[in-house]
């Protein structure tokens, strides 16, 4: 699954520890999302959705 | 999911974690082959016991440069090298007074029983972390890893019990497969984490 994470962070020009932080997630955990290697749970993309203010739909895309 | 192509490029680090297992997979090989005279087996004893040093400083330095470790995994470490540095204790001594008791010797169940503790330690010590653990991702590197050991165990066992069922190989002591195990979770984690990059 694509997803726009990385480019999300960069405009509030946040690190990946960051977010990380305001996910409640490891740094690890964020680099695996935003490099695609890592699909989060359900729960977890509405947290994501939740710190960026915005849907899953325009966070998460389909392939 | 990405498509981009990756090599695998083992982290340094990751050596000496191999390193310290391979060692003291040999440890044991030898303590139950008795492959080795003195002093030559004192001597892989003796590497087994410098090697955790290089083992625990990288695995230190591999959580460092992933950012702060979450408190369970932080506890898993502690235990794991705790009951590492337990295990390594207790082979080199229970091995040492087996060889110097009788055959059916009664001390000999506690002792039998004694090596085994470590080991149940560290397969309950990942239990415990797999619950404890409250970021999703890092249990599924451990999950992930775990598979690839179980699936390189019953690969072995599978083979080498066939090999043996027709004369082809020695005898296998079954407990072998648990440094086997630790070896191949150890590969298999290096090569997950470096996918990551």
């Amino acid at each position: 699954m694509k997803n726009r994470l990385r480019v999300l962070r960069a405009e509030r020009e946040w690190s990946q520890q960051q977010l990380a932080d305001a996910l409640g997630v490891s740094r690890q955990s964020v680099n695996a999302i935003e490099t695609g290697k890592y699909d989060p749970s359900l729960p977890l993309a509405f947290r994501i959705a939740d710190v960026f203010g915005l849907t899953i739909e325009e966070i998460f895309l389909r392939d | 999911m990405t498509s981009e192509a990756s090599s695998f490029h083992m982290p340094r680090s990751w050596l000496w974690v191999i390193a310290y297992f391979a060692a003291l997979a040999a440890m044991v090989a030898d303590a139950n082959l008795d492959l080795l005279r003195d002093p030559w087996n004192w001597m892989l004893k003796a590497l087994v016991l410098v090697l955790v040093i290089p083992f625990l400083i990288s695995s230190h330095r591999r959580a460092v440069e992933k950012g702060p470790p979450s408190p369970a995994l932080d506890m898993f470490n502690f235990q794991v090298m705790a009951g590492v540095g337990a295990l390594v204790l207790v082979l080199a001594i229970s091995f040492s007074v087996y060889r110097a008791l009788p055959p059916g010797a009664p001390w000999l169940w506690p002792l039998g029983l004694a090596t085994a503790a470590p080991l149940l330690f560290l397969i309950w010590a990942t239990g415990r972390y797999l619950i404890r653990e409250t970021d999703e991702y890092l249990r599924h590197l451990m999950t992930m890893s775990a598979l690839i050991g179980l699936a390189a165990v019953l690969v072995l066992a599978t083979v080498w019990g066939s090999l043996e069922n027709f004369g082809l190989a020695p005898h296998m002591r079954p407990w072998l497969l648990v440094p086997a195990f630790a070896v191949a979770y150890g590969i298999g984690r290096a090569w997950l984490e470096e996918r990551e990059r």
